[in-house]
């Protein structure tokens, strides 16, 4: 019996199909070539032994032990056993703890085996081994490329959007194992994160692209109008030309906070963990607007304890102050209060800024901190906002060790409280 | 004089189209969102609509199919202003039925007058020097009707236009470039597959007679010649 070079074979087959990149660079001459001289029937047996071993192989090791052959050459092929035996175990384990799903069908694309991950990745509890695949996973797309693996020998990756028991979507290899070694394998990855995070990154180019082409098309167009014409309507001409300024004003930001964002992305702006004071700090930030609160008619109010402080970087934490404060301000209807106040929790320095403004509905504050997220688009715009500040903030306070929350209630007034490492 | 629907909720773009299009002689009203523009646009009953895509309650090609569903208002030209500049929501305008589009940001000037020539050739479809038919399909471009064996079919007016213009060239190959110039009134920048849709979506008004819509494979469509019909 020469069985353990034919395990080695099954084994790189085996690796192989785990590992889509090197399945996908082995042509079909070399899958071919892999499996000849492979026995019949070895496939389903196999199958069913690799995933006993863990359990089976130290038995077959004593097995192995008790035959006391003086042969040399018995030796060797004990001992080149017991090596395979360890690899086997070795890659049983591997499968157990991949986060990729897998399967394996016979030739008709009934489910032999799987790993626990599978379990997850499917969302179910149902059996899996016996089953078809359409059965476990409702989409044609892959019980056809399960069967074109399996009758056919053609590889294939299909992507399935599954709905229930929640939505995700999966990315499916299927290979089959072998012109004479019938049935085929999957691997399944879950690509739900990866897909948000395509769609969050083609979202953001779209709407800058929206952002950034507004202003522009307000300022060209009213140029291009006083330009032929305009200029002498006594009446009109000035108002157009303010809204250039302000267009081009509000382009400006945008680009200046575009830019810092990107600054932030990459790391570009280090900050430092300083023990800063948080009254020194408020203190600065409520001055400098004090003018536009004053120019609402709002009651600016600081209270920070004296002793407060916290392990931040001045700059940042002023920033990120000041464009709170802004936002309170804009939002607060005339004669309101915005209230600076801090205090220490535990290890950590709490720095909050409570409006009596228009508040903001429950629904929208898990997405409030998202670039461009909008509670009220003509709202925001009339408030001249770029839709940036507060995805500025909380980048800002993440690269400080830091969270920053909201509380809001609808007529009430919105809290936003900065958590900062006490110092 | 024409009247105009400006669906746009940027204020101050809105001002500005505003601006232009009355001194251009046109009477404008202002939507600030979709819902608002299919109400307004009822009571108003403009003949052109210029519908920003980024609207703040719904998608503009949300408004642009409702409009192009309404009977009442299925004839009304629709140009679309888009910030997305991207290929793919023009094409997917203009399959959906608008008349054209302008993106942002655009000239004024250029503007007004895509909206004349949209408007022109609209005034042209209900030109001509009587019925037109073809088969058991009748056209007439006075009362902008179209009837297959007595019975009116409901066309935008696009599709309108697409098949006046295939009734005016019996038996004459049309490539889709030239449907695109004629019939649309834009050169063939973007791909050619919206004088399909429309093909498609005009042979399935038509029913059994659509058939007479002939494919020329690989260069485009012709109304099968009475002789060779006969």
């Amino acid at each position: 019996m020469n069985e353990t070079p034919q395990l080695h074979r099954i084994l790189f087959l085996l690796l192989a199909t785990l590992l889509p990149g090197l399945a996908a660079s082995i042509g079909a001459g070399a899958l071919t070539d892999l499996s000849t001289g492979l026995l019949a029937g070895g496939l389903a047996a196999f199958v069913s032994f690799i995933i006993a071993l863990a359990s089976e192989s130290d038995a077959a090791r004593a097995v192995t032990r008790t035959e006391e052959v003086g042969d040399a050459r018995q030796r060797a092929v004990a001992e080149e056993r017991d090596g395979a035996l360890l690899e086997m175990q070795t890659l049983a384990a591997a499968i157990e703890g991949m986060d990729e799903g897998m399967w394996i069908t016979d030739a008709n694309g009934v489910v032999l085996r799987h790993n626990e991950a599978l379990r997850t990745i499917l969302g179910t509890d149902q059996e899996l081994v016996g089953q078809r695949p359409l059965f476990l996973v409702r989409r044609t797309e892959l019980h056809d490329a399960v069967l074109r693996a399996c009758r056919e020998g053609v590889p294939s990756t299909v992507e399935v959007s599954m709905d229930a028991p929640r939505s995700k979507t999966l990315e499916v290899h299927i290979v089959p194992l072998g012109a004479s070694l019938p049935g085929s394998a999957a691997v399944f990855r879950d690509v739900t994160e990866r897909k948000r995070l395509e769609r969050v990154r083609q979202d953001f180019v779209a709407n800058v692209s929206h952002e950034l082409r507004t202003p522009i098309a307000a300022i060209l167009g009213y140029a291009e109008t006083l330009r032929s014409g305009a200029l002498s309507d006594a009446k009109h001409a000035p108002q157009m030309v303010e809204i250039i300024h302000r267009q081009s004003e509000r382009l400006g930001e945008l680009v200046s906070d575009l830019l810092e964002l990107s600054r932030l992305d990459a790391g570009e702006r280090p900050l430092s963990s300083t023990r800063v004071s948080l009254g020194e700090v408020a203190r600065q930030a409520s001055e400098a607007m004090e003018p536009s609160a004053a120019g609402k008619r709002l009651s600016l109010q600081l209270r920070i304890p004296p002793d407060l402080s916290a392990r931040a970087d001045p700059k940042a934490l002023e920033q990120v102050l000041l464009n709170l404060l802004d936002n309170a301000i804009k939002y607060t209807p005339e004669g309101g209060t915005v209230e600076l106040f801090g205090e220490r929790v535990g290890d950590r320095a709490q720095l909050s800024v409570k409006d009596t403004g228009l508040g903001i509905e429950a629904r929208h504050l898990p997405r409030l901190f998202e670039r461009f997220y909008r509670v009220d688009r003509g709202r925001s715009r009339e408030m001249g906002g770029t839709g940036l500040g507060l995805s500025i903030v909380r980048h800002l306070v993440h690269g400080m060790e830091g969270e920053v929350r909201v509380a809001s209630q609808l007529g009430v007034g919105s809290t936003f409280t900065v958590v900062l490492p006490a110092a | 004089m024409s009247r105009i629907l400006i669906v746009e909720d940027e204020q101050d773009l809105a001002n500005l189209l505003t601006y232009n299009l009355s001194a251009a002689g046109f009477e404008t009203e202002t939507s600030h969102s979709g819902a608002a523009a299919l109400s307004r646009a009822k009571a108003f009953k403009p003949d052109l609509v210029l519908l920003d895509l980024m609207l703040p309650d719904l998608p503009g090609s949300e408004v642009l199919r409702l409009i192009k569903e309404d009977p009442n208002l299925r004839r009304t030209a629709v140009v679309m202003v888009t910030a997305k500049g991207q290929e793919s929501d023009r094409v997917q305008g203009l399959e959906m039925g608008a008349d054209d589009y302008v993106v942002k940001p655009f000239s004024v000037r250029e503007l007004a007058l895509r909206v004349k020539a949209v408007l022109r050739r609209m005034a042209r479809d209900s030109e001509g020097t009587g019925v037109l038919s073809a088969g058991s399909i009748k056209l007439d471009p006075a009362r902008h009707e179209v009837t297959v064996a007595g019975t009116e079919v409901a066309l935008t007016a696009l599709e309108f236009r697409l098949l006046k213009t295939l009734l005016e060239r019996p038996g004459r190959v049309q490539t889709r470039e030239v449907l695109l110039s004629d019939v649309w009134g834009i050169e063939a920048e973007i791909t050619t597959r919206t004088v399909d849709t429309h093909i498609k979506r005009l042979r399935e008004k038509l029913g059994a007679a659509g058939d007479i819509i002939e494919t020329v494979r690989g260069v485009g469509y012709k109304l099968a010649s009475p002789d060779k019909d006969a």
